[in-house]
C-alpha cells in the first residue's frame, strides 16, 4: 500500500528541500569523518610502542610525579579551528538559506492566497482533518502541485504530526496553532503517524495521507464528504 | 578502618574513597537493572507487529530505562571516580564536607529505589518519557500513583546532586596541595569541575518544574496542563536543564579519556590548553542551544535559528577536543592495553555521535529527525559510546589502584571488541531508521522497518552480554588477580604515587608542588590527629532515609495502599531525629580534629572558610531555582493576559511590611555572624534572636495573606496563583530550613560561647538569611507589584 519512490525528493517541495540540504551535510560528514576515523586508526597502529624505538628518557616522556609538559603549537591548534569555522560556516549558510524556504510562512507571517488550508488536531489518539468546507475526516486527502498548509493543534497532550516521506512535522499542542506546509509533487499514498510519546496509544495514531490529482480532488472537495473512493468513480462517470 | 564486610563502615562511613566505592557498585546495580529493561524493549522490537510487551508496559521500561541510565547510572559512574579520585588528585585527604559526601550518595540511593518502588504501586508507574513532557505528565492524563514516587525520586536527585555540587566545588577550590595550579591539574579533576558547575545551574530548573509538576499532580493545580503555555513552559524548564545535563554526562569520560590516552602514548596531551578552554567554552554555550530540542515547538522561528547557530558553534569546540586528542598520540610509544582501547572507542564513537549531532542543529534537517530512531542513534552514540566506554576504560584504568590487584587484560581486550561490535551493530541502523518513531512498542509490517530493528536486537544482547565478561574478570581479579605495582601504567598523576589501595588518609605526608613537580612531603609529626572510628557517622544515612519513607508513604497515601499513613509518618520522624542527630554531632565537635593542619593552594578564594564558599556555590545554584519559579510565574501570565496581575490579588502594603519584616530578620543574622567574629556572645545571641523572632514574624505574616488570597476565591487551579504559590511556599521551606542552624547556634554559644570555626559557619548562615532577603523581594516586585 505504501510505496517507496526511487527519488525521495521528487515527492514534494518540502522533501526537495530537505534532500538537497542533507547532500550538504551528508557529504561533509564523510569526508570529515574518514579523514578522522583513518587518523584515529593509523595513528595508533603507526606509533606502536617498540622496545628498542622507544626512549623512556625523552624530554616529554610522562614521568610519574612530574606534571607534563604544554605542548602543540599555536598555529596548528588556529589552523584546526578555522579549518572547523570554515565547515560549520558553510553549513550554516546552507541551512539558513533552506531555513528561509521551509519555514517561509513563518517567517513572513502570511499564508498565500491559494494555499489549501487544513485543520489538523491530534487527540488521544488519532488526528481530525477539517477542510476550508467543514468536511471533516480521518484520512488526509490532498492535492498534488499545490501548497497545503496545516494548521496544527491538539484537544488534549502533545503530539507531533508528521508526514516523514514528505519531510512535514510539526508539534501538536494544546491551546497552540503551529504552522506547517508541503506541495507534493506526486501522487500516491504516505504515512502520517504521530511523533512525540503521547500515552498507551502513541504507537498506533497512525493514518495515511493520498495525494491524488487536481480533479480528483477537486471533485472529492466539492462532494462534500464523500469517500474519496466515491469521487474517484464520480470522476471517471462525468470524465467518460 | 573497620573490616571491609563490616556493615557498619558501609552504613556509617564519611570516607571519600568508601564513597566512591558505594557510588560505583550502586551505579552499576543501576546498569543492570536499565539494562534489563533494555532488553525487554529490544526483544519487543525485534520483529514488526509482536505482542512481547504491551503498550503500557514498553512505555514504563523506555521512561524508567532512560532516567535510571542517565541519572542512576552514567553520572554516578562518573562520580563514583570523582568520589575516589578528585581528592587524591589534588592532594587532598578527604572532601571539604565528608558528611556532606556521604548525604550525597544516600540521598541518590534512595532517590533511586523510590523510582524502583513506583514499579510496584497498583496503576503503574511513570510511563510519559524521560522528558516527562506536560500535559501528558499532569495526572489528569497520567494517573499512575507510581509516577508521583519516580517525581519525588527525581527530587531527592536532584537535592544528591546540589550538595555534591557544592562540596566539589568547594574541594577543588580550597584543598588542593600547595602550588598546584587549575590549569595542571588532571583532565579528569578539571572535567569533574566543569561537570559540577554545569550542574549547578542546569539542574534547579528542573527542580523547579519537578516541583510545579508536584502542584499539579498532588495539589490540584493546573501550570502544565494550562492550554496558555503550560506545554511549553514544561519544555523550556526541561530543556534548560536537558542539554547542559547531556554534557554533564560527557565530560567526566571524556576527561577521564584525555587523561589515558596521554598515559598510554607516553606523550603529554597535544595543546593542553586549548582542550581546557574548549570544554569551558562548550559548558558555557551549553545553556545558549537548549531550544534545538523545540524546534518543532512553534516557539518564534528566531529564537530556534539563533539556538541551531549557537548549536552548530558548539560543535567546534567538541570537534578541536577530538582532534587534538587524537593528535596527541603522533610520535608517541602506544600501547592498546584495554583502558587505551575503550579511551580510542570512545573518540571513535564520539565521533559519528557529534557529526550526527550536527544534522540536527539544522532547523530543516531537523524535521526529519526529530521524534525518530536517528535521534536514538545520535544520543546513544554520544552517552552510551562515547560516556559508557570512556568511563569502562577509566574503571579499567584504576581498578589496580582501588583493589591493588591487576584485571586479566585478555578478558578485557576481548570485552572491548565484542561490545564494540555489539555496539554498533545496535545503534548503527537506527541511523537508517530515519522514518521509525522513537518510543513506539511495536510497528506495522508493511514499514519494512523488521530487517533492521532485528540486527538491532541482536546487537542489543551482544552489547549487554558483553559487560558480563568484565564483571567476571573484576569479582575474579579484585581477590585473586596478581599484585599490581603502585604505578603499572606509569602514569604521572598523585594517585600513582601512593599505594594501592591508598590508605585511609592517602597520603603519609603533605603533598606539594613545585613548578611541574608533585611531591609528598614528609610531616614532622603526626599530619592527622585522629583516632579510629572517628569519622563514621550514621546521620547521612538517615536523613537520606527519613525523606525516603515519608515520601513513599505518601506516594503510597496517594495511591491508596494500606500502610502508606504509619510510613509518612515514620519518615518524619526518622527525619526529625536525624537532624537532630547530625547538629548533636557538630554540637559535640565530633570532627573537630579532622580539619586539615596543612596549608593548601587556595587561590583565588584565600582567606574565604570553606563554609562560605560552600554556602556561596550553594546560592548560586538556588538563585537560578527561584528564577524558574519566577520566570514561570512571569510566563504563564504573559502567555495568557486574563491571569490576574499582582496588585488584582495581593495587597501591596502587606507585601511590603513582610519583605521588610524578612530584610530586618537578615539584618539580625549578620549582626550575629559580625559579633560573632569579634566574640560577643550576648551581641551574637540578641542578632539570633532577632532572626528568630523576626523570620516567624515573617511566616506568619505571609501565611496570613495568602489566606487573604484564598479567601478572595483564587485557587490553585489559576496557574499565576498557583506558580506564585509555589515560589512563595519555597520560600518559606528554605526559612524553615534557615531556623534550624540558628537555633543550634543559639544553643551552642549559650551553652559554650563562640569557639573553633563558628564564626566561619555564622558568615555562612548570614549568607543564607541575606539570599533569602533577596529573595523576598524578588517575590514582591514579581507577584506584588507586576
Ligand atoms: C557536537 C555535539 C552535539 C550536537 C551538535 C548535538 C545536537 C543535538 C540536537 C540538535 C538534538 C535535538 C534533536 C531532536 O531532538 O530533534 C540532540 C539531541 C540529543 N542529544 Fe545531542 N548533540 C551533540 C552532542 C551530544 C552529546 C555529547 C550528548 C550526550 C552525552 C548528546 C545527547 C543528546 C540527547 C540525549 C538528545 C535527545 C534528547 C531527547 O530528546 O531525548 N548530544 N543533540
Ligand atoms: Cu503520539
Ligand atoms: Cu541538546
Amino acid at each position: 500500500m505504501f510505496h517507496y519512490p526511487f527519488d525521495p525528493s521528487s515527492l514534494a517541495e518540502t522533501a526537495r528541500i530537505w534532500w538537497n540540504l542533507y547532500g550538504y551535510y551528508l557529504l561533509l560528514a564523510i569526508v570529515i569523518g574518514t579523514a578522522v576515523m583513518t587518523l584515529l586508526v593509523a595513528i595508533p597502529l603507526a606509533y606502536r610502542y617498540k622496545p628498542g624505538s622507544h626512549n623512556p628518557n625523552a624530554k616529554d616522556e610522562i614521568k610519574p610525579g612530574e606534571i607534563p609538559s604544554e605542548r602543540g603549537r599555536t598555529a596548528g591548534v588556529l589552523l584546526i579551528a578555522v579549518l572547523l569555522l570554515g565547515v560549520f560556516f558553510g553549513l550554516l549558510t546552507q541551512s539558513l538559506e533552506a531555513t528561509k524556504e521551509f519555514k517561509k510562512i513563518e517567517l513572513n507571517g502570511e499564508i498565500p492566497d491559494d494555499a489549501l488550508v487544513i485543520q489538523v488536531i491530534g487527540f488521544q489518539w488519532g488526528w481530525t482533518f477539517r477542510y476550508p468546507n467543514g468536511v471533516e475526516t480521518d484520512v488526509l486527502i490532498i492535492p498534488v502541485n499545490r501548497m497545503v498548509v496545516f494548521n496544527v493543534t491538539s484537544e488534549d497532550v502533545f503530539h507531533a504530526f508528521s508526514i516523514q516521506d514528505l519531510r512535514v512535522k510539526i508539534d501538536a499542542i494544546p491551546g497552540k496553532y503551529n504552522i506547517a506546509w508541503t506541495k507534493a509533487y506526486q501522487p500516491g499514498i504516505y504515512r502520517v503517524q504521530c511523533y512525540e510519546l503521547c500515552g498507551v496509544g502513541h504507537a498506533e495514531m497512525i493514518t495515511k495521507v493520498m495525494v491524488v490529482t487536481e480533479d480528483v480532488f477537486d471533485f472529492w472537495y466539492n462532494s462534500q464528504g464523500a469517500t474519496l473512493e466515491e469521487a474517484m468513480e464520480e470522476a471517471a462517470h462525468t470524465e467518460g | 578502618m573497620a573490616e571491609t564486610s563490616s556493615l557498619k563502615r558501609w552504613l556509617m562511613t564519611t570516607n571519600h574513597k568508601d564513597v566512591g566505592i558505594l557510588y560505583l557498585v550502586t551505579s552499576l546495580y543501576f546498569f543492570i537493572v536499565a539494562g534489563s529493561l533494555a532488553l525487554l524493549m529490544r526483544l519487543q522490537l525485534a520483529v514488526p507487529e509482536n505482542n512481547f510487551l504491551t503498550a503500557a508496559n514498553y512505555n514504563a521500561a523506555v521512561t524508567n530505562h532512560g532516567l535510571l541510565m542517565v541519572f542512576w547510572f552514567l553520572s554516578p559512574l562518573g562520580f563514583a571516580f570523582a568520589n575516589y579520585f578528585v581528592p587524591i588528585q589534588i592532594g587532598a585527604k578527604d572532601m571539604a564536607f565528608p558528611r556532606l559526601n556521604a548525604l550525597s550518595y544516600w540521598l541518590l540511593l534512595f532517590g533511586g529505589l523510590l523510582v524502583l518502588a513506583g514499579f510496584f504501586m497498583p496503576g503503574g508507574t511513570a510511563d510519559f518519557g524521560w522528558t516527562v513532557y506536560a500535559p501528558l505528565n499532569t495526572d489528569e492524563f497520567t494517573p499512575n500513583p507510581g509516577a508521583n514516587l519516580v517525581a519525588f525520586g527525581l527530587l531527592m536527585l536532584v537535592a544528591s546532586v546540589t550538595v555534591g555540587t557544592v562540596n566539589f566545588v568547594t574541594t577543588i577550590a580550597l584543598l588542593r596541595a600547595k602550588g598546584y595550579r587549575y590549569t595542571q591539574l588532571p583532565m579528569f579533576t578539571i572535567g569533574i569541575l566543569i561537570t559540577v558547575l554545569l550542574m549547578l545551574w542546569a539542574f534547579p530548573s528542573l527542580q523547579a518544574g519537578l516541583v510545579i509538576l508536584g502542584a499539579d499532580r498532588l495539589l490540584d493545580a493546573q501550570v502544565f496542563s494550562a492550554p496558555e503555555g503550560g506545554a511549553i513552559l514544561w519544555d523550556h524548564l526541561f530543556w534548560f536543564f536537558g542539554h547542559p545535563e547531556v554534557y554533564i554526562v560527557l565530560i567526566p569520560a571524556l576527561g577521564a579519556v584525555l587523561d589515558i590516552i596521554p598515559v598510554f602514548s607516553r606523550k603529554p596531551l597535544y595543546a593542553r590548553k586549548t582542550i581546557i578552554i574548549s570544554l569551558i567554552v562548550a559548558g558555557i554555550l551549553s545553556y545558549m542551544v537548549y531550544a534545538h530540542h523545540m524546534f518543532m515547538t512553534g516557539v518564534p522561528t528566531f529564537y530556534l535559528e539563533i539556538h541551531s547557530l549557537t548549536t552548530e558553534a558548539i560543535s567546534v569546540p567538541f570537534g578541536v577536543i577530538t582532534i587534538l586528542a587524537i593528535a596527541t598520540m603522533i610520535g608517541g610509544a602506544i600501547r592498546l592495553s584495554t583502558p587505551m582501547l575503550f579511551a580510542l572507542g570512545s573518540i571513535a564513537v564520539f565521533i559519528i555521535g557529534g557529526i550526527t549531532g550536527v544534522f540536527n542543529s539544522s532547523m530543516v534537517l531537523d524535521t526529519a529527525n526529530r521524534g525518530t530512531y536517528w535521534i536514538v542513534g545520535h544520543f546513544h552514540y554520544v552517552m552510551v559510546g562515547a560516556a559508557l566506554f570512556g568511563l569502562f576504560g577509566a574503571f579499567y584504568y584504576w581498578f589496580p589502584k582501588m583493589t591493588g590487584r591487576m584485571y586479566n587484560e585478555s578478558l578485557g581486550r576481548l570485552h572491548f571488541i565484542i561490545s564494540f561490535i555489539g555496539f554498533n551493530l545496535l545503534y548503527f541502523p537506527m541511523f537508517l531508521l530515519i522514518d521509525m518513531p522513537r518510543r513506539v512498542f511495536t510497528y506495522p509490517e508493511w514499514t519494512g522497518w523488521g530487517p533492521l530493528n532485528f540486527i538491532a536486537s541482536v546487537g542489543a544482547f551482544i552489547f549487554g552480554l558483553s559487560h558480563l565478561i568484565m564483571f567476571a574478570n573484576f569479582l575474579y581479579s579484585m581477590k585473586k588477580g596478581p599484585l599490581a605495582d603502585n604505578n603499572p601504567w606509569g602514569s604521572w598523576t598523585y594517585e600513582w604515587l601512593i599505594d594501592s589501595p591508598p590508605s585511609e588518609f592517602n597520603f603519609d605526608g603533605i603533598p606539594i608542588v613545585s613548578g611541574n613537580k608533585l611531591s609528598i612531603a614528609m610531616a614532622n609529626g603526626a599530619s592527622h590527629s585522629h583516632h579510629e572510628g572517628d569519622h563514621y557517622s550514621i546521620w547521612p544515612f538517615a536523613i537520606s532515609a527519613g525523606p525516603f519513607l515519608a515520601l513513599l508513604g505518601l506516594g503510597m497515601m496517594v495511591a491508596g495502599v494500606s500502610g502508606g499513613v504509619p510510613l509518612l509518618a515514620l519518615g518524619v520522624i526518622v527525619s526529625l531525629v536525624a537532624v537532630i542527630g547530625w547538629a548533636r554531632e557538630d554540637y559535640k565537635e565530633k570532627f573537630h580534629d579532622l580539619e586539615p593542619l596543612e596549608v593548601k593552594e587556595t587561590w583565588p578564594f584565600q582567606g574565604i572558610s570553606k563554609y562560605k564558599l560552600g554556602m556561596w556555590v550553594f546560592l548560586f545554584g538556588d538563585a537560578v531555582f527561584f528564577a524558574g519559579l519566577l520566570g514561570s510565574n512571569f510566563f504563564v501570565r504573559a502567555n495568557n493576559p486574563l491571569l490576574p496581575s499582582g496588585p488584582e490579588v495581593k495587597n501591596l502594603i502587606v507585601g511590603a511590611l513582610s519583605t521588610i519584616v524578612m530584610i530586618m530578620a537578615a539584618l539580625g543574622v549578620y549582626i550575629a555572624a559580625k559579633a560573632a567574629r569579634l566574640g560577643n556572645s550576648r551581641m551574637a545571641l540578641q542578632g539570633l534572636g532577632m532572626g528568630l523572632v523576626l523570620g516567624i514574624s515573617f511566616v506568619i505574616i505571609s501565611a496570613l495573606d495568602w489566606i487573604q488570597t484564598f479567601s478572595q476565591g483564587f485557587t490553585l487551579e489559576n496557574p499565576a496563583i498557583a506558580t506564585g504559590f509555589i515560589a512563595v511556599f519555597s520560600h518559606l521551606l528554605h526559612l524553615g530550613a534557615g531556623f534550624i542552624p540558628l537555633i543550634y547556634f543559639m544553643i551552642k554559644i549559650a551553652a559554650k560561647g563562640i569557639r573553633g570555626a563558628m564564626p566561619d559557619a555564622m558568615d555562612a548562615l548570614s549568607l543564607y538569611w541575606s539570599f533569602l532577603a533577596l529573595v523576598s523581594i524578588g517575590i514582591y516586585a514579581v507577584l506584588y507589584l507586576f
